[in-house]
């Protein structure tokens, strides 16, 4: 029987094990079901209006702030319903706390307890200094309530607004006039323009978020789901067959490396089948919002591409674990460094989007476990990275993939008959280096 | 080595080594095992028959030597015409029953309807139609057991390598494995099988290999083994029983069998006979050749075990 025959025996067996069983289905449905729903559940969340009253009490030690306080709460809150049936938001509603001879610590006491009482939400105290503009200056706002944010920011904005106005009455300043002098003035941001057969340039379009920031990082997710949905089930597959000594009836009839291959070829077949479900998603969600020119057949090209990668290299990594030990609870200790350099280019994505052609961008993107994880998002920013940057990342992370595989090969004939406990990382680089 | 194109032998170990670190689980085994026979490995546990089982199959590489199986010291052939029962049973737990078959089939180079016919025919002769379609994992332990072997043999090899195939089996489901396993002996397939049941090794076996510390100990049929050992054993049934023995010139070991001992002896059987009637009454006297049985045990026996059945004599 020829070589490769059962190399892919083995990897339509994997492909359809894997493929048949419900544990795939619901995981290969779980992800983007559970970033459905928390999107939507975001957006849920967004539209739900807090419209809870916000009383507080305010002692205002300037004499002269209360009053545009109150004045800017009214206009606030008749904001709020211009318009609407419903109100969109929370009503503001300030009470002025006079002393009236009283010491300061007896006012906090009679406001505490009507905090505690729930007659108010939070008391505010405006120094006697607050118009001056002098530095240090504090008001002081006091409620148990520390993740009511709303309340203080809005306190913080009204009073500052009420204060300024005090200090350019004061001063007989015109403040229209110098809000007109110190107005800044705003940037769009552009897509080049194009240019049309006849020379004429063409109205140039906003650049879009969605392409810019969401693309890149839509892209990346979907390459992590797919490289997640079957790399990892290689260490489980194998240590199953450690546990189940399955894998000795099988070596009576293939080599270890037509095994693993077939594994990993198997593997490769399951990414294949996930990507295919999560691109149609992808272009249909993309065509509904008017995206559909991002999925390009040089795209898709790439994906595959660096999924193959992904899928190859991570999958010898996990294959060499899963060979390598001989119970769960060691394989999920040795899984962590490996599932930490599979997220490293997720949680550098911020830096590398912020300036993509930075050196730290491109060093990381030809660091071979994580070029497909920073190159094929970056190739969907306009106008990606140069051809010299994606060649040598494919030249390198392919060259690490070969490596990745013969080095796994070597530790799953060794490790795979191995019983007892189980290796450390140190025995796995000697059978590298033994065979 | 070769008759009119055909090997002699099925497998041919020359010189074979190998270690596990300090410890040297067969050394120097050198063993022809002729085509078309059934050869039993037996020994201790440890002793050293998986590792060779192992060996034959390429599945652990030896450290010095060679292993040739039907001439051809190539792996590809090894895997594709070899049949592999491992003693550690596992397959798919989750494989429907049939399915699995076929999968081990094609991995032997077969496919189609010649295969499913063959599938079809085993489950039939090991009574497992019903379960064709169900997953392994709702098989009984026997029926596992007949399930691995027809996974062993589905391929049409003309070397199967059984280890241990009948522990844990029930006597019905061993006769039906026993038989199933004759039958490819019948077709023409050179047999291989480790065992701990001397008794089988005895009636199955056209020769017994016998492996200690990873030594070859024994190796050729029943007959020579024996005859290699001589009449220096008797069996006798007499009044008082093994006690009736004890102080008698010549008596190396007993083997108590409560209403029978087995005695091996050093001295002439006669004179041990005259003194034993002399102090006893003997109901039943028999010069024997030693059973592989005793064989295995004056071989694989600890010395201090062995003193302590000649302070029993």
């Amino acid at each position: 029987m020829r070589w490769p025959d059962k190399l892919f025996i083995v990897a339509a067996a994997e492909a359809a094990m894997a493929i048949r069983s419900k544990a795939f289905i619901i995981g290969m449905m779980f992800v983007p079901v559970m970033s459905a729903a928390s999107i939507g559940l975001q957006r849920i969340s967004q539209r739900q209006i807090d419209s809870v009253p916000r009383r507080f009490a305010v002692v205002d030690e300037t004499r002269t702030l209360y009053e545009p306080l109150a004045q800017i709460a009214a206009d606030y809150n008749a904001s709020l319903t211009a318009g609407r049936a419903q109100p969109s938001g929370a009503q503001m509603l300030p009470e002025q706390v006079q002393a009236g001879g009283r010491s300061m610590d007896d006012v906090r006491r009679e406001l505490v307890a009507r905090v505690r009482a729930k007659q108010l939400k939070a008391f505010v105290e405006i120094p006697a200094d607050a118009v001056l503009g002098g530095a240090g200056v504090r008001v002081r706002y006091y409620s148990p309530e520390a993740s009511d944010t709303a309340l203080p920011r809005w306190i913080e904005s009204a009073v500052s607004r009420a204060a300024l106005n005090e200090r350019f009455r004061t001063s007989g300043v015109d403040r229209t006039e110098i809000m007109r002098l110190t107005r800044q003035l705003p940037l769009v941001r552009l897509d080049l323009p194009s240019i049309d057969a006849r020379g004429v340039v063409q109205e140039a379009v906003a650049i879009d978020v969605v392409r810019t920031f969401a693309a890149p990082m839509i892209t990346m997710m979907l390459l992590l789901f797919v490289v997640l949905s079957s790399a990892p089930a290689l260490l489980n597959s194998v240590l199953e067959e450690k546990l189940s000594r399955t894998n000795e009836v099988m070596l009576g009839s293939v080599s270890p490396f037509q095994f693993m291959g077939g594994k990993l070829v198997g593997s490769v077949a399951v990414s294949l089948v996930v990507a295919a479900v999560y691109m149609t998603a992808v272009y249909f969600a993309a065509r509904t919002w008017g995206y559909a020119d991002m999925v390009t057949p040089r795209m898709l090209v790439w994906f595959v591409v660096y999924g193959l990668i992904g899928v190859f290299l991570f999958g010898a990594v996990f294959i060499s674990i899963g060979a390598a030990c001989n119970d769960i609870k060691d394989s999920q200790t040795m899984m962590m460094p490996a599932m930490l350099v599979v997220m490293l280019p997720i949680l550098m994505w911020p830096n590398i989007l912020r300036a993509p052609t930075s050196a730290f961008a491109v060093v990381l993107s030809l660091v071979p476990t994580a070029t497909p994880f920073v190159m094929l998002p970056l190739a969907t920013i306009p106008p990606g990275p140069p051809m010299w940057q994606q060649a040598a990342g494919v030249t390198l992370s392919v060259a690490t993939t070969v490596l990745f595989v013969w080095a796994a090969g070597r530790v799953f004939r060794v490790g795979l008959l191995m019983q007892g406990r189980s290796a450390s990382f140190r025995d796995m680089m000697r059978w590298v280096r033994v065979g | 080595m070769r008759d009119g194109g055909a090997p002699v032998s099925a497998i041919e170990i020359r010189g074979v080594s190998k270690s596990f670190g300090a410890i040297r689980a067969v050394d120097d085994l050198t063993l022809d095992v002729p085509a078309g026979s059934t050869y039993g490995f037996i020994g201790p546990n440890g002793s050293g028959k998986t590792t060779t089982l192992r060996m034959i199959l390429n599945i652990l590489l030896p450290d010095r030597g060679t292993i040739a199986v039907f001439g051809d010291t190539s792996t590809t052939a090894r895997r594709d015409r070899v049949g592999y029962l491992p003693e550690e049973r596992g397959l798919y737990k989750r494989m429907k029953l049939r399915m699995l078959l076929r999968y081990f089939g094609r991995l032997k180079g077969r496919s189609g309807a010649d295969l499913d016919r063959a599938i079809d025919t085993w489950l039939a002769r090991l009574d497992l139609e019903r379960w064709g379609d169900k997953p392994i994992e709702t098989l009984s332990k026997g029926m596992a057991q007949k399930a691995q072997f027809i996974a062993a043999i589905v391929g049409r090899p003309e070397l199967v390598i059984l280890d241990e195939p009948f522990s844990g089996l029930d006597p019905v489901n061993a006769d039906v494995l026993k038989d199933a396993v004759l039958e490819l002996k019948k077709s023409g397939a050179t047999i291989v099988f480790s065992t701990h049941d001397m008794g089988t090794a005895e009636k199955m076996c056209d020769r017994i290999f016998m492996i200690f510390r990873g030594r070859k100990v024994l190796d050729g049929s029943l007959d020579e083994i024996q005859a290699s050992y001589g009449l220096d054993t008797v069996r006798v049934r007499v009044a008082g029983g093994a006690a009736a023995l004890a102080g008698i010139a010549g008596v190396e070991a007993v083997n108590d069998y409560g209403n029978m001992q087995e005695v091996r002896l050093t001295g002439d059987p006669h004179r041990f006979l005259a003194e034993l009637a002399a102090r006893s009454d003997v109901h039943y006297f028999e010069i024997a050749r030693p059973s592989l049985h005793d064989i295995f045990v004056r071989i694989a026996r600890p010395e201090s075990a062995l003193e302590d059945r000649h302070a029993v004599a």
